[in-house]
């Protein structure tokens, strides 16, 4: 029997331990003092860089903000549906309930979907862009089933013959309707409320395709996937970790104290989780608000990848709150991932600033989606070095400003590379097999493939593809994984030998591991440019131009230099550069070296599609 | 009480979220741009049919791993006092708060090369890959999903009436018996609700296969994400399908038992 006993605590333990281990990791490294996941000494700073990150404390409010009214509306909602069901029987029942279940049972991926062409299609003729609204809709209608599935079991319990009687000893029918009968179902409501709350705090698969430029935390968090997670992230985590705790035990301790096992108290019991769960939303939501509260009238919506901006760490200026602050205006800054959902979003949302590549300008130009800039407004365009003006992309420069640019390079790790790498045909090694990363991106994934077949990358066509396609299936049984942002955590961890990846970026993985080292391909590379925009349907074009030409400033571009790692067009900024930097070679290729590499141009829609469809059928099973 | 009228909100509601929704859907997959009617796209989402086997052998690897793993755990819980009971349900609900990318990404770091599992294993001989294999995908799935599968379980558990329990004992039922004859039967309609809870969302969610799993471990949600961006109509057929094949999955789940029983 004491065995039987032992065995027991030892199966809960190690089923809580494997819950439980990931969270340790995740605490753990919000005091690592370093970016990466190498660890490198212990630090609180990101405890105090987190409340002075606007981006993270808006999405915070944001996500709280969603998740509470979501949470009430469908709590409303789903109580007043579970009454009106309860009266309907057999076949009528099992349809509503079978409808009701749609999106429970339903995939999220395929509900978010779902939702975004609804939006997108009623915005079409409402006019209206998605966003809190939208994305508030999209919860509520997910979270009601749920409210609906904890409070008809509980109205199935309640005797019917209580409403009667309240009425016959006087009760009004809303007196005995709020009296009676919602007493009885305050269980099932309370915990449909919290499973409300719960969902929809932590929803990032719907809240993908349905938030437009309202930023929530998952999504935050899934743009920074492009870059590196920030460990403010990870603080952040840990304090919602600690507050969720402290909760859990005070409610369970009083709880425990008052009541033994009635009925009766359990309802007492959901009111007292109720209040303590409100109280703790509204001293977080006031915690918010407390950090963003501004009277700015003038907005202008920012559209940047993610983590390509200075923001105060490192001793690096916080751009946008210098920006606000010179002209008095509110940024609302929302970043991306890659340039295609970039130019997705775009379809249905205006913003003022836009931030794209080369061939993604190229495309918008051809498109007519961008403003014809009035460089007038714009007197720091003088500080753009010529190399970086007129490029093919946009010939006449009329429509975009350079903002970083860098090349592709391939990283490796001196200890665990096998043979020399000199170009990209190391990525095709046998003696590497199994520790080869390759970008998880068709446009650079298939440029690399079609360089080591003597085509030209910058303009496919369908053959070109097809052949790119086949040497990259010959390389697919060597190739540890297909990524992006992993190859920080895999190369600086000494996870993987080599991977091709952005200069800029390559440059901060060698900063975490010394064993690191770059090469620059012989053959050449592709060479890129994000520069900014203003998109036609821009609601605010002059404090756009405004805000570029403040980019320009030689001392914001040293910000932003430092900060994110790419280089830079800004002759004035390069000038106040550590010779260090300026004269490295990754980041600063000779002018040599960039005669030998090409950009991408504009490619038309269907080979771009084409090109996706081949890329993910080469790369997946 | 006189309360149908009160289910016609919900009814427009559905309608408009719901219903429109998948009307959308199916529209977007049988036309094209030009709003032709086209089998073309879903002729494409059948280019992705490995991808749809390996999600649900994923989703029946890992939805067997919870039942597995889960149900001694909620019988456990169940036969512990009131008050264990609320806490452990809290303790394993508390993990679901934190983001699941920055869950499945604490798993990376768990399980890379010379990480603190892969030492482990090292140190007592044993030396297997952990990371970019179906292995890692399962294990990812089912540490996100096993709280799906411990909660509807306990719950059910926690309602069987425990003179039942104890009338079988007395009756002569070894304990093997009494949980075979007695608990287990009763506990079905929980196992169904758990097993839905899990199957379906480890079938269709992206992301975790792409940090744990290698090349050969994409997932039919990995693919749609890919997708949408540049194809929306392939993208649509292929979650149209995705719908299809859930929803015959949970009429063969319902066979076994009341449809009510489903997302408890």
């Amino acid at each position: 029997m004491k065995k039987l006993f032992l065995g027991k605590k030892f199966y809960i333990g190690l089923i809580f331990l494997f819950l439980y281990a990931p969270i340790a990791v995740l605490i753990a490294y919000s005091f690592n003092d370093s970016k990466s996941s190498v660890w490198s000494g212990f630090t609180f700073d990101w405890y105090i860089k987190l409340f002075q990150d606007q981006a993270i404390m808006t999405a915070l409010g944001n996500t709280l903000l969603v998740a509470v009214l979501a949470a009430a509306f469908s709590t409303i909602l789903g109580t007043v549906a579970s009454l009106g069901m309860y009266n309907f029987k057999g076949a009528k029942r099992k349809i509503i309930q079978t409808l009701s279940n749609i999106p429970i049972i339903n995939p999220e991926i395929v509900t978010g979907m779902s939702l975004m062409l609804l939006f997108v299609f009623l915005g079409q003729i409402l006019h209206f862009e998605n966003g809190f609204v939208t994305l508030l809709l999209s919860h509520i209608g997910f979270c009601t089933p749920y409210v609906i599935l904890s409070v008809t079991p509980k109205l199935r319990q309640m005797d019917n013959h209580l409403f009667e009687a309240a009425q016959d000893l006087g009760c009004t029918q809303l007196q005995a309707f709020f009296q009676v009968v919602i007493h009885e179902l305050l269980p099932g409501i309370v915990s449909g409320f919290l499973i409300s709350f719960t969902y929809s705090l932590d929803d990032f698969i719907i809240s993908f395709f349905t938030s437009g430029k309202f930023q929530t935390l998952p999504i935050e968090i899934y743009t920074m996937l492009k870059k590196r997670v920030s460990p403010k992230i990870n603080a952040l985590s840990t304090i919602l970790f600690v507050v969720i705790f402290a909760v859990l035990i005070i409610t369970n301790i009083s709880g425990a104290n008052k009541n033994k096992n009635t009925k009766e108290n359990n309802g007492k019991n959901g009111k007292k989780m109720l209040c303590l769960a409100l109280a703790l939303i509204i001293l977080l939501g006031g915690l918010v608000g407390y950090s963003r509260c501004s009277n700015q009238t003038q907005v202008l919506n920012v559209f940047n990848w993610g983590e390509n901006i200075a923001n105060g760490e490192d001793g690096t200026l916080d751009v946008i709150a210098e920006f606000e602050k010179k002209y008095n205006v509110k940024v609302n800054y929302n970043e991306y991932e890659s340039n295609e959902e970039m130019y997705a979003k775009l379809q249905n949302e205006s913003y003022d600033i836009i931030i794209p590549s080369d061939y993604m300008i190229g495309k918008l130009i051809a498109e007519d989606m961008l403003l014809p800039l009035d460089f007038d407004n714009i007197p720091n365009y003088k500080n753009i070095a010529d190399e970086y003006k007129n490029l093919p992309y946009d010939p006449n420069n009329e429509y975009s400003v350079p903002y970083t640019w860098g090349v592709v390079a391939l990283c490796y790790n001196e200890n665990m590379v096998e043979g020399e790498v000199t170009g990209f045909d190391a990525l095709w090694n046998e003696a590497n097999k199994g520790q080869i990363l390759m970008f998880n991106n068709s446009r650079d994934a298939l440029a690399i493939a079609m360089q080591r077949l003597g085509l030209d990358p910058s303009n496919p066509t369908k053959a070109d593809i097809d052949k790119a396609c086949e040497l990259l299936k010959e390389q697919k049984p060597l190739v540890q994984n297909y990524v992006m942002d992993q190859v920080y955590d895999l190369m600086e961890c000494d996870q993987s030998a080599i991977a091709p990846y952005y200069a800029g970026d390559i440059y901060y993985m060698m900063d975490n591991n010394d064993s690191l080292n770059y090469c620059l391909p012989e053959e050449g590379t592709n060479f890129f440019v994000d520069a900014m925009c203003i998109p036609k349907n821009a609601e605010n074009p002059e404090l756009a131009e405004l805000f570029i030409n403040f980019m320009l400033e030689p001392e914001v571009g040293v910000s932003n230099s430092e900060y994110i790692g790419y280089a830079s067009p800004n002759k004035e900024t390069v000038a106040l550069l550590d010779e260090e930097i300026r004269n490295n070679q990754l980041i600063y290729p000779s002018k040599e070296y960039l005669d030998k590499c090409y950009m991408y141009s504009n490619t038309p829609a269907d080979i771009y599609n084409y090109m996706q469809e081949k890329f993910i059928e080469a790369s997946t099973n | 009480m006189k309360t149908k009228k009160l289910i016609i909100p919900y009814i427009l509601w559905m309608v408009v979220f719901t219903l429109i929704p998948l009307v959308l859907i199916i529209s977007n997959t049988c036309r094209d741009n030009n709003g032709n009617f086209t089998l073309m796209f879903l002729q494409k989402a059948l280019n992705y049919k490995d991808e749809f086997l390996y999600s649900l052998w994923v989703a029946f690897l890992s939805t067997s791993i919870c039942l597995v793993l889960a149900y001694p755990l909620s019988y456990f819980i169940s036969q512990s006092s009131e008050r264990a009971q609320s806490t452990y349900t809290m303790l394993i609900m508390v993990p679901m708060w934190m983001n699941f990318l920055l869950r499945v990404r604490a798993w990376v770091l768990l399980l890379q090369t010379n990480g603190p599992i892969d030492s482990f294993l090292n140190m007592i001989g044993i030396d297997i890959p952990l990371m970019y294999n179906t292995g890692a995908v399962v294990l990812g799935m089912v540490y996100e999903f096993l709280p799906f599968m411990i909660l509807p379980l306990t719950t059910v558990m926690g309602k069987i009436d425990k003179s039942l329990i104890e009338a079988a004992q007395d009756l002569g039922c070894s304990k093997f018996n009494v949980i075979r004859k007695v608990v287990f039967p009763l506990s079905v309609p929980g196992i169904i609700s758990g097993v839905t809870m899990v199957f379906v969302p480890s079938a269709s969610t992206f992301l975790v296969s792409q940090y744990l799993g290698g090349p050969n471990n994409r997932m039919i949600g990995d693919v749609i994400e890919m997708l949408y961006k540049s194809d929306k109509h392939t993208a649509s057929a292929i979650a149209l399908l995705l719908m299809i094949v859930i929803l015959v999955f949970m009429v063969i789940m319902n066979r076994f038992g009341d449809e009510e029983a489903v997302g408890v």
